[in-house]
């Protein structure tokens, strides 16, 4: 069975389209528009990655991050964050809570995808 | 016994009554159907998603062609589907994907109907059919007139919306007109106005033609205040310190239509931010300090906070008795960094010796004292 990626982004159509490439690929894909919802299943369950969009309503990109690391809910070396901005001071507090690596929007698939499988490479199984 | 009179007037409230029960019953179903109408509505765009965006990730993948995609647009809800999804991950996606998404565009369907859209009684569709040809290099005439007559609409997202469209355009001079006639509209909501800058600077390889550009524009007196400001706010943002000349000569000369201090104040507030050595020479000059407007005190007071140095000690004394909280508080901060810090708060009168020693406190621990 494939690895499982849960994907959290408030962008829809954006997130279809990665979770269509993902599945093509072979991966998992779970889809959530939210920060809670995020949380919640990562709760209940151990996704082999996190893609986490920074820029969302309610609980942004970041603050899913810190909760993730406060409750120790999965190791942050297997987060990968897609963000609008450039590397400002919030992307560098991400990278200080330990985040694999970051994408900016625009972004290549290609770029995505081999970001994805060099996290998932680096954290193991 | 009831009179006559008692039996009219029972007829007439039953008259009424029944009448309001009918238009109740009335409201009712009308919204009912509209509410059915609209779940309908909604469950057609779903369908049509489902239908149309798995042809967009197929197309993507080389699996279909663009004429076999254009076959497949048969509703108007196909139509509008297809444009939102592409327009969101030509937004989204770079490279190679981001082109051939914009190849989709060019399908002649997307044209005829965003085309006639254009004239349509519906904002929403109006404003939807501008984002179209906001992604598509307008060539066509009648089209350009069309957004042209949009730009003039007193609605905010329909100006908003065609001035998108037109700084698109491959024309030069199209550009910048539409960027000048977008900026002398009254009433631009901030974020429009940050967001058409930034496409339209976006536009220019050379940054000195749009910076150039943006300096007129911050002094133009037929630009309102509140986007000459909005202006003012982005130059750091934008990385326009070409602009620190312009910025100190409106310091200097003000705009003609600030009647709340706004454009003095906020070109206060950038100078300081890029802590610019020449605003107090302007400051000092037009005595800004005494300004009758809140607002350039306050700028004052701030700047006066951060680039602090004791030939500011006099000034800073004027505004530590302000008539406003903010404006005294940082203008006493400031003095705290003085040595006549002490002597100017025995001065204050008795009901500020307690916000005083809240001053002090919070002044310390700004210079590192506390």
């Amino acid at each position: 069975m494939g690895k499982t990626i849960l994907l959290v982004d408030d962008d829809t159509y954006v997130a279809r389209f990665i979770g269509f490439k993902l599945n093509k690929q072979g991966y998992t894909v779970k889809h959530v528009d939210n920060g809670f919802d995020g949380l919640e299943i990562m709760r209940k369950e151990k996704p082999d990655l996190l893609i986490l969009d920074m820029m969302m309503p309610g609980l942004d990109g970041r603050e899913v991050a810190e909760r993730i690391s406060e409750e120790k809910l999965m190791d942050m070396g297997k987060i990968l964050v897609l963000s609008g901005k450039e590397v400002t001071d919030e992307v560098k507090a991400l990278f200080d809570l330990g985040i694999h690596d970051y994408l900016q929007k625009p972004f290549n698939m290609d770029s995505l995808l081999m970001r994805i499988e060099r996290a998932l490479d680096a954290t193991g199984p | 016994m009831f009179t006559p009179y008692d039996t009219i007037v029972a007829t007439l409230m039953s008259a009424i009554l029944i009448v309001l029960v009918a238009l109740f019953m009335a409201l009712v179903l009308y919204t009912s159907l509209h509410r059915v109408k609209l779940n309908r509505e909604k469950k057609r765009y779903e369908k049509a998603e489902e239908e149309v965006q798995p042809l967009i990730y197929e197309y993507l993948e080389d699996k279909l062609t663009e004429n076999e995609f254009s076959n497949h647009l048969i509703t108007a809800q196909h139509v509008i589907t297809a444009f939102r999804t592409l327009n969101l991950l030509i937004d989204n996606m770079r490279g190679e994907e981001q082109a051939r998404l914009r190849q989709l565009l060019a399908i002649q369907k997307f044209h005829r109907y965003f085309s006639s859209r254009l004239n349509s009684n519906h904002p929403t569709d109006v404003a939807q059919a501008c984002r179209y040809f906001a992604q598509k290099n307008i060539a066509n005439i009648s089209i350009l007139v069309e957004l042209k007559r949009l730009q003039e609409h007193p609605y905010n997202v329909l100006n908003y919306s065609a001035t998108l469209a037109l700084i698109n355009s491959p024309d030069e001079k199209v550009r910048d007109e539409a960027f000048n006639a977008f900026l002398e509209r009254k009433e631009n909501a901030s974020m429009a106005v940050n967001d058409i800058v930034f496409k339209y600077c976006g536009k220019h390889e050379n940054s000195n033609t749009a910076a150039a550009i943006l300096g007129v524009a911050i002094q133009n007196p037929n630009v309102p205040v509140n986007t000459a400001s909005s202006l003012i706010k982005i130059i750091p943002e934008l990385g326009f310190f070409q602009l620190r000349d312009v910025l100190l000569e409106s310091l200097d000369e003000g705009h003609a239509n600030d009647d709340q201090g706004i454009y003095r104040a906020t070109l206060i507030e950038v100078l300081n931010e890029l802590n610019d050595p020449g605003t107090k020479k302007y400051i000092m000059a037009n005595n800004l300090w005494e300004s009758p407007y809140t607002l350039v005190r306050l700028a004052v007071a701030r700047w006066a906070l951060n680039q602090y140095e004791p030939e500011l000690d006099g000034l800073l004394e004027i505004l530590s008795q302000d008539q406003d909280l903010e404006v005294r508080i940082n203008a006493q901060k400031a003095l705290y960094k003085s040595e006549k810090a002490e002597r100017i708060a025995r001065g204050l009168p008795e009901d500020l010796q307690t916000e005083w020693e809240e001053i002090k406190r919070s002044g310390a621990a700004d210079v590192g004292f506390l």
